[in-house]
């Protein structure tokens, strides 16, 4: 039957498997047709759907910056904590009473320097970034606490642009869904139509390779691991936006979301490739389970093993496909 | 490889720095005489040795030791002022690219270090050497009230009290870790948040054992060997919730309907102590209790939790969180969706407060988290200055129902250090005067 279809469709279906996001999409796909089985017009509800939306947009926002780093063969497990630390530092800087603007650029230069930190670190130090980030995650979260005292921060003015956009909509989308959007359009074209992202995947594919060809290695690892900071600050502010307080709670074990997004989406986690409209669509594919879970009034308990059973299929199917 | 190998003619192997370095250190402890009789020798290295008589003047002493061909030096930091000697070593031995970050990191480690201003409340040191050592669960906005409570009780009782723990909410190995170290540092009592209270059986067996006391505080540690407990029975708030939230659901002639219960971390016994305690307040009635739904501790995740919860249960009467940070998450979730069900749950946050005082949170439950950090320290003092015994069972800190009514009155005590410490010092004095009389047996709660 396949061989059929095959012979039938060759050019289409090698076009199918060709597609690298092709894993999530089908795994996306099912799992909305089954809760639209499941819970009635519940799930497909445009406002449900656009709520799904937006408790995806975090992830999504910073996978982004994550599939340029696995593209490389890197991984950054502070980027959780780099949100906190921003979403921390920007209500700190409101609350002293800095101008949005200000406090918005303060947030992101903020993000920029974490992720120039880790670089840094990594390039100076000859650690793998793995291990930086592993040890500034701690760090960034601390620096959190210390500058929040562990406690919410949100004595602030709240009447500007800021809070007016980050907790409505645009156009009947919210915000943070559109800046998702934005950032997920400006990394595809990084990724895969600059200078810049042709040498990013060469260096994941093979670094030695690369390296020989004159890519000045560490001066990559760098910019990458700058943009990744930079991309979790703009994801700190629209959750500061969104929810009009700091918390020191903010972005807790965001890291491996934002890994799963990537991977789920048909980043490999060896390097080398990566799709940054894949890691948009695993982030929407985790928001949807959580929805679902609650839709479908599950256990608290049995949430937690439905939630590792959907991700680790979403990657089967992809691996299955491609191998179809 | 040998660092004798890399020797050159000119004098520039690691051997010669080895030996510059020497210098540096002696060059570094101008006033104190040289250990060495003589500069070492080639082939010579130093290496920092401990030595007990030298603890109090900080450095240790430097050890001689001769290389032979084919072994490698290994340099070891024995005390805490080594690494600074360590650090110069290493600066001749190591490469640029790591003296310079190495620099930098010492940079900002001491810029940081000595911007360091103490708290504008801070009160003079301690008069007593007496060290205190608290565990908490996890740093938030209210273990930051119990903290609070504890530094205040030491400046008050002139004891110094060192308060830790874990970022996160569920590494409990961390907090053990760190309650572990406190008894390594032989600080002469503990004081523990013990959650879950059955996995601290063994640490706090231990430190007892070591003669280190140990009381607990928020939850307790059923079959341990800590004396007393500090805390509300968690079972009976969750009772005294469903009590008063159904004065307000009667008020608006909501009499039956669905109430859904959100819980943050899933399998924490104090949480389902409440849940249950919820119900029990709600049987007899018409309202269906949900299953309590995982809401979770990340602030963001929580609110998308809650509004997928609201939004799948368009005509549920009532929404009730467990945690600290459901409430404020709830309270913003109602503006913007303009929902009608009521709001209860835990906690005295600022944002709860004001969503109290807006009308939008209709009950939260206080459980004086400032009165679990204060009375134990009290204890402890007490026992070890005054040499009074320690208090055995439960000291029922009490449970404090706050609602529009009253939110004003506490909304000062709640948001002002100052008026917290002065309001807490006076119905210290006149509820807990004598913790020994106001203890009580053990409930068979808060497992």
């Amino acid at each position: 039957m396949r061989d059929q279809t095959a012979s039938k469709y060759p050019g289409a279906w090698r076009r199918l498997r060709a597609i690298d996001e092709i894993g999530v999409v089908v795994a996306l796909l099912s799992v909305c047709f089954l809760l639209w089985l499941a819970t009635g017009d519940k799930f497909v509800r445009p406002t449900n759907l656009l709520q799904v939306a937006r408790q995806a947009s975090s992830y999504g926002i910073m996978s982004v910056g994550m599939v340029l780093l696995l593209s490389m063969g890197e991984i950054d497990l502070s980027v959780g904590a780099i949100l906190t630390l921003v979403n921390i530092v920007t209500a700190v800087a409101l609350r002293e009473g800095m101008p949005m603007p200000f406090a918005a650029l303060v947030g992101l230069a903020t993000g920029a320097a974490c992720g120039l930190a880790n670089g840094l670190l990594g390039m100076l130090l000859r650690i793998p970034t793995i291990i930086v980030t592993l040890g500034t995650m701690s760090v960034y979260r601390g620096l959190a606490l210390v500058l929040s005292k562990a406690t919410p921060i949100g004595n602030f003015s709240k009447d500007n642009l800021l809070f007016d956009l980050g907790s409505s909509n645009l156009f009947g989308v919210p915000t943070s869904v559109l800046v998702m959007l934005i950032v997920g359009l400006v990394g595809h074209v990084v990724l895969n139509h600059t200078a810049f992202g042709w040498r990013v995947q060469a260096i994941g594919s093979n670094a030695q390779a690369a390296r020989f060809s004159g890519i000045r290695l560490p001066r990559y690892r760098v910019a990458a691991m700058t943009l990744m900071g930079l991309v979790a600050s703009i994801a700190g502010i629209m959750e500061l936006a969104f929810l009009q307080s700091g918390s020191p709670t903010t972005g807790q074990g965001y890291e491996l979301y934002v890994i799963a997004s990537a991977i789920i989406g048909g980043t490999a986690l060896t390097g080398g490739s990566g799709s940054v409209a894949g890691a948009i669509l695993g982030a929407l594919l985790i928001a949807v389970i959580r929805n679902g879970l609650v839709l479908l009034e599950l256990s608290a308990y049995w949430g937690t093993v439905v939630t590792g059973v959907v991700i680790i299929a979403a990657v089967a199917i992809g691996g299955f496909v491609k191998k179809q | 490889m040998n660092y004798r190998d890399t020797e050159t003619p000119n004098g520039d192997g690691i051997a010669t720095k080895i030996r510059r370095a020497q210098g540096a250190i002696d060059s570094v402890r101008i006033g104190s005489p040289s250990p060495y009789p003589s500069p070492p020798r080639r082939g010579e290295i130093v290496r920092p040795r401990w030595d007990e008589s030298l603890i109090s003047e900080g450095p240790a002493v430097l050890e001689r030791v001769s290389l032979s061909p084919g072994e490698r030096a290994v340099v070891r930091a024995s005390v805490p002022t080594d690494l600074l000697r360590l650090s110069i070593l290493s600066a001749f031995v190591v490469p640029v690219p790591l003296r310079i970050s190495f620099s930098v990191l010492l940079a900002l480690s001491l810029v940081v270090g000595c911007k360091q201003k103490p708290a504008a409340n801070d009160s003079p040191k301690p008069i007593s050497k007496l060290k205190i050592g608290y565990v908490l669960h996890g740093l938030n906005e209210f273990t930051q009230i119990i903290k609070q409570g504890a530094e205040d009780a030491g400046r008050a009782e002139g004891l110094s009290v060192d308060v830790v723990g874990p970022a996160g909410f569920s590494a409990t190995a961390d907090a053990i870790a760190m309650f572990e170290g406190m008894t390594q540092k032989q600080v002469r009592g503990l004081i523990v948040v013990p959650m879950p209270g059955e996995v601290w059986v063994t640490p706090i067996r231990q430190a007892t054992e070591a003669g280190i006391p140990v009381l607990t505080a928020n939850v307790t540690s059923p079959g341990s060997t800590a004396t007393a407990w500090f805390g509300q029975d968690e079972r009976a708030s969750g009772v005294i919730l469903a009590t008063e939230l159904r004065k307000f659901l009667a008020a608006q002639n909501k009499l039956e309907g669905r109430i859904i219960v959100g819980i943050c971390s899933p399998g924490v016994g104090v949480l389902v102590d409440r849940y249950e305690g919820f119900k029990t307040g709600m049987a007899g009635t018409k309202y269906q209790i949900s299953e309590p739904f995982d809401v979770n501790t990340e602030n963001t995740a929580n609110y998308g939790a809650w509004e997928n919860l609201a939004a799948a249960n368009p005509t549920t009467v009532a929404l009730v969180g467990l945690c600290s940070m459901d409430l404020p998450n709830l309270a913003k979730l109602k503006e913007r969706t303009k929902g009608q069900w009521l709001i209860g749950g835990y906690d005295l946050g600022r944002e709860t407060l004001d969503a109290i005082k807006a009308g939008t949170v209709q009950v939260t439950i206080g459980q004086h988290p400032y009165l679990q950090g204060y009375l134990p320290v009290v204890a402890l003092a007490r026992h070890f200055r005054d040499k009074q015994p320690l208090p055995h069972g439960w000291i029922d800190i009490g449970t404090e129902v706050v609602t529009r009514d009253n939110v004003e009155g506490l909304y000062g005590r709640e948001t002002d250090q100052k008026k917290q410490t002065q309001w807490y010092a006076e119905y210290v004095a006149k509820h807990f005067a004598d913790l020994n009389a106001v203890a009580k047996p053990l409930p068979k709660v808060n497992k």
